[in-house]
């Protein structure tokens, strides 16, 4: 967590894939705080997107801890724009989406996932392991 | 009806690996959470479109459906179980394998969320698809695994 579920129309390049998974990477933890090593992309293709748009986007991300309503908006933008970027289509064919998970629901690396923005103590655990 | 997506790399697991998964995945389930028909959605992921950390991406993503108010104690439980055996199977490394047990109110709009971003076309496509593999995976009486692209 988080899982950004890239959906569109045309399969994108194996170039673009790359490029528009480390543009959401970099965007997420630069906003967050949260390391790379959580941050999973996934791309599908063949899916027409409703209401015009090229790509759309589900991101599903931790909520709590240190992210309010303002960043999680903010961060939709962002990936939104990022994602648009990335793929060169203008971010309004983007169509974006949230859903906020508790991290106490979620296991990765063996341990329940850290509280957004109390990730330290849990990284160095992993990196003893 | 629970349900359960889990998203796997092609060519990283075998199909008997994935069988091996499911039964896995039913009787913690069972055990866990309780007796509740669940019914398990697999994606594989075809190479070059999952990326973990910048890299091609060698993680499994097991999401499942519980009751609301589920007790975290048994959470975890399960989690934990299903954790280490999920990588006895499969040999994959802690970091490789992400579970999570997501009350129904979210579960549902997380199930949606693929199909609401569609056209009704589609829309159409992808329940045509998913039917077909159900009916398909039935007949096999094999888990039911599906490409994501449509």
């Amino acid at each position: 967590m988080p899982l950004y579920n890239i959906a569109s129309r045309q399969a994108l390049p194996d170039a673009t894939r790359k490029t528009t998974a480390a543009a959401v990477t970099d965007i997420h933890c630069q906003l967050t705080g949260a390391p790379a090593e959580f941050v999973n992309v996934i791309f599908m293709d063949g899916h027409p997107i409703r209401d015009g748009h090229e790509v759309g986007v589900v991101c599903n991300v931790r909520k709590g801890g240190n992210r309010d309503a303002a960043l999680i908006e903010t961060l939709r933008q962002r990936i939104q724009a990022g994602v648009a970027e990335a793929i060169g289509v203008p971010p309004d064919k983007v169509l974006t989406s949230q859903l906020g998970f508790p991290a106490s629901w979620v296991m990765e690396g063996g341990e329940i996932l850290p509280e957004p923005g109390e990730e330290a103590d849990w990284l160095d655990r992993q990196s003893s392991k | 009806m629970r349900k359960a997506l889990i998203l796997v790399q092609d060519g990283q697991i075998t199909d008997p690996q994935i069988a091996a998964l499911e039964a896995i995945v039913r009787r913690q389930y069972a055990a866990q959470v309780g007796g509740d028909k669940l019914l398990i959605l697999w994606n594989r992921i075809p190479a070059g479109q999952a990326f973990t950390k910048y890299e091609d991406s060698r993680s499994s993503i097991v999401t499942m459906e519980c009751p609301n108010g589920f007790a975290q104690a048994r959470r975890v439980a399960l989690l934990t179980a299903l954790e280490a055996e999920w990588r006895g199977v499969t040999g994959q490394h802690a970091d490789e394998v992400m579970l999570s047990l997501v009350d129904e109110d979210l579960f549902a709009p997380l199930f949606k969320s693929s199909q609401q971003r569609l056209s009704a076309g589609g829309r159409l496509r992808l329940v045509g698809k998913m039917l077909a593999a159900i009916v398909g995976a039935r007949v096999r009486g094999a888990p039911i695994v599906v490409n994501p692209n449509l």
